[in-house]
């Protein structure tokens, strides 16, 4: 059986049709697109969320349309529980802003994907200009990025409600622990942390904060996993336990918790050096004070952020004077100043008059000594996969009383397997 | 005139037909090659790679690897069980709620039009959007349910709606019938009105009760559509993805985890598009499984009710 052939002009027909699908599909631009020199580029940040401590860094961003030679800059901002998954996918297809900032979780597993700009010829400051953790910046000691500012944890106080109470801020786990009981009223709970699946990474933060305040870390420094070594196991027990008990608000998430605290509905929370600006953006008068957490050791989570550039970005040039304008000590003194003092890339002695209006940045600032990565040593290109395996049974414990021993054991199985 | 005679003028006209026929349905063919074949045989070929997120074209053939491991998975038992729950539960309720819904705007009642236009209100809605304003709402410390709930003399605690393994699917399944049923109201109503009048009248006429009038007039005069209407909302159920993934990310304990989010979290998440992809197959192969069987029972409700199947 012969079928009807189709006239060759319908066929033409057909063939410009095709090329306009393509076209229409392929319109939103690949990496390998031409592009003007000196045009506008995308910066992308998962910080720039509004009051206070957003609107200083957005400001500070665009800034860099009336510096010399700088140009216009498209920001996309993207909430931080879907940031990395957002980022490296537009990355890993050759897309993506030419600028961003990414945390130390993910910098490695970009860099050795091929995916970071050199920064070798861009940032000629010597790295003694900056804070020590732009050490993390370097890769066989090459430069993928510089760092942007590092965010360590400590204990947030909302000091009208403790005055209230007649009590003092707490100095060991046991006065933590009484405070935020006795703290609990039917209006306000004493503590609240992250511990939900739709914000794995918050959630991963917390509860670093107590394994390492309790003595634990995730891996060795060689790379073994450490998930079930005792100090881990207190560390979650404790974490466990405080999630179960009613002083803590089972179910929230890291927006509610300091919504309630800025309202005053929330004593305490562990919390980071970007959220006092936050805090006080939305609540200007509300009575902060931060101290050191109070666990058996001083170890906290400290997180690098990097700003970096796209290796396949369309305006390579224009992101390398982005980053040297970013690193411009008018900028970043500004930057200082108006996060209400963030431990940004050069603050290295942070004025008096900064500690006078944000005197919680030298509880900060003496907390990076004892800080250390959430990100465990040995599982940098795997780190989420990682996480996965721990909050996995962690959940369980929470949720369906697993025994702590038994669920990181399990983990530690779980994240052996991993290396294999 | 013979047949033949007959026959060959009608050859030409239907060869014209045909090339320009082709030419019109061209575009379409191309674009659902682009955005349909494509992406299925490229899912194809990426579950049998170890390949990472970040460079997707420079994945390893692992032949069977990804399957093998996935199905070695403790967890996928439980992972298709929650599928599946989730599946039948949101599309039960929602046809059932859509009939409900479809018969009482087929009743003359004031305000017919206005009730049908707000009715599509949840279905035009955007997913994310929807989800954003169901997890404020369910927020188990600032949300209006619990709120509201608490006003009752015999509730005194806050539900935690989407953190509770017990209470997180049937908040996630209640959202996903909210969106969804406005869809299978309104081609049920369209499938109610075209039930002739003078069956129901003739039905009256023999006395048959309500039942039994919904029995043997309403659901055969219905019942391709609902057939239809299930395929569809199996399948959309299957593969929902925003819905679940914003309002629980698949916790607490794996109790939201379905297909979709899996595939999601392997692939984007944990970055190993291989695995991911080796999910998506499997997905798509219960998504055919779904769609055999519905024209299995289509054809048989078709040999029943003497109409289409």
């Amino acid at each position: 059986m012969r079928y009807p052939r189709v006239p060759r002009s319908l066929g033409a027909l057909a063939a410009v049709a095709a090329v306009l699908v393509v076209a229409a599909c392929g319109g939103s631009g690949g990496g390998g697109d031409a592009a003007a020199p000196g045009g506008p580029i995308t910066y992308a940040d998962w910080q720039i969320d509004g009051a206070g401590r957003g609107d200083a860094l957005k400001a500070a961003v665009e800034g860099f349309a009336q510096s010399p030679g700088g140009s216009p800059v498209t920001i996309d901002q993207i909430a931080f529980p879907q940031y990395q998954d957002t980022l490296l996918t537009q990355l890993g297809g050759g897309t993506g802003p030419d600028v961003f900032n990414v945390t130390v979780d993910d910098f490695y597993n970009l860099q050795s994907q091929g995916l970071l700009g050199d920064l070798a010829g861009t940032v000629t400051q010597p790295a003694s200009d900056f804070i020590a953790a732009d050490k993390y910046a370097f890769v066989d000691g090459k430069r993928y990025g510089v760092i942007h500012s590092v965010q360590n944890y400590a204990l947030f106080i909302n000091k009208d409600l403790f005055a209230k109470a007649g009590l003092n801020p707490p100095t060991t786990y046991d006065e933590f622990r009484a405070d935020a009981h006795a703290l609990t009223t039917a209006d306000t709970f004493g503590f609240a942390l992250r511990h939900s699946t739709s914000d794995p990474a918050g959630w991963w933060y917390d509860l670093s904060n107590w394994v390492y305040g309790f003595g634990g870390r995730w891996s060795t420094d060689d790379g073994t996993p450490t998930v079930n070594s005792p100090a881990v196991k207190q560390g979650v027990a404790a974490f466990a336990d405080m999630v179960a008990s009613k002083d803590h608000p089972y179910g929230s998430d890291g927006a509610t918790n300091r919504r309630m605290f800025w309202e005053g509905k929330l004593a305490m929370m562990i919390d980071n050096a970007a959220v006092p600006a936050t805090l006080l953006g939305n609540n200007p008068n509300l009575n902060l004070q931060v101290v050191k957490v109070p666990f058996p050791t001083d170890s906290t989570v400290i997180i690098p952020i990097f700003t970096a550039t796209n290796a396949d970005g369309k305006q390579p040039e224009q992101a390398g004077k982005f980053v040297d304008y970013w690193l411009s000590k008018p900028v970043q003194d500004k930057l200082s100043t108006d996060t209400r003092g963030n431990i940004m890339a050069t603050s290295l002695e942070p004025p008096q008059s900064l500690l006078a209006q944000s005197p919680w940045l030298q509880t900060f600032s003496d907390g990076t000594k004892d800080a250390a990565l959430a990100l465990p040593a040995g599982y940098e290109e795997n780190a989420n996969q990682f996480r996965d395996a721990v909050l996995r049974e962690i959940d369980q414990v929470i949720t369906n009383g697993k025994s702590v021993d038994q669920a990181l054991d399990d983990a530690q199985n779980a994240v052996q397997a991993l290396k294999r | 005139m013979t047949v033949a005679q007959v026959a060959a003028p009608a050859r030409r006209p239907a060869r014209r037909a045909g090339g320009f026929g082709l030419a019109l349905v061209a575009p379409t063919v191309l674009l659902l090659l682009l955005v349909q074949a494509y992406p299925l045989v490229e899912g194809l070929r990426l579950s049998f790679t170890q390949t990472a997120l970040a460079r997707p074209r420079a994945g390893s053939y692992v032949g069977l690897d990804n399957y093998a491991e996935l199905l070695a998975d403790p967890r996928l038992g439980k992972i298709l069980w929650v599928t599946l729950v989730y599946t039948v539960a949101s599309v039960l309720g929602s046809l059932v709620l859509g009939l409900v819904a479809a018969m009482v705007m087929n009743v003359g009642i004031r305000g017919r039009g206005l009730l049908r236009a707000i009715l599509t209100v949840p279905w035009a809605a955007p997913g994310v959007a929807t989800a954003l304003v169901f997890i404020w709402m369910l927020d188990s410390q600032y949300g209006i349910t619990n709120w509201a709930l608490t006003r009752l003399p015999f509730v005194d605690s806050y539900q935690r709606w989407l953190n509770d393994p017990a209470l997180a699917m049937p908040a996630v399944v209640a959202v996903t019938i909210w969106k969804v049923f406005p869809f299978a109201a309104i081609a049920l109503l369209a499938a109610l009105q075209a039930i002739p009048g003078e069956l129901y009248e003739a039905a009256k006429v023999d006395r048959a009760t309500a039942l039994n009038r919904f029995r043997q007039v309403t659901m055969p005069g219905i019942a391709p559509t609902v057939l239809t209407l299930a395929l569809f909302l199996t399948i959309w159920s299957f593969r929902r993805f925003e819905l679940i993934w914003l309002l629980t990310g698949g916790g607490p304990v794996d109790a939201t985890n379905t297909l979709m989010i899996d595939l999601y979290r392997e692939s984007f998440r944990n970055r190993q598009l291989g695995y991911g992809s080796a999910i998506g197959v499997v997905g798509l192969v219960l998504s055919v499984a779904a769609a055999v069987v519905y024209f299995v029972v289509s054809r048989r409700l078709g040999r029943r009710y003497g109409g289409a199947g």
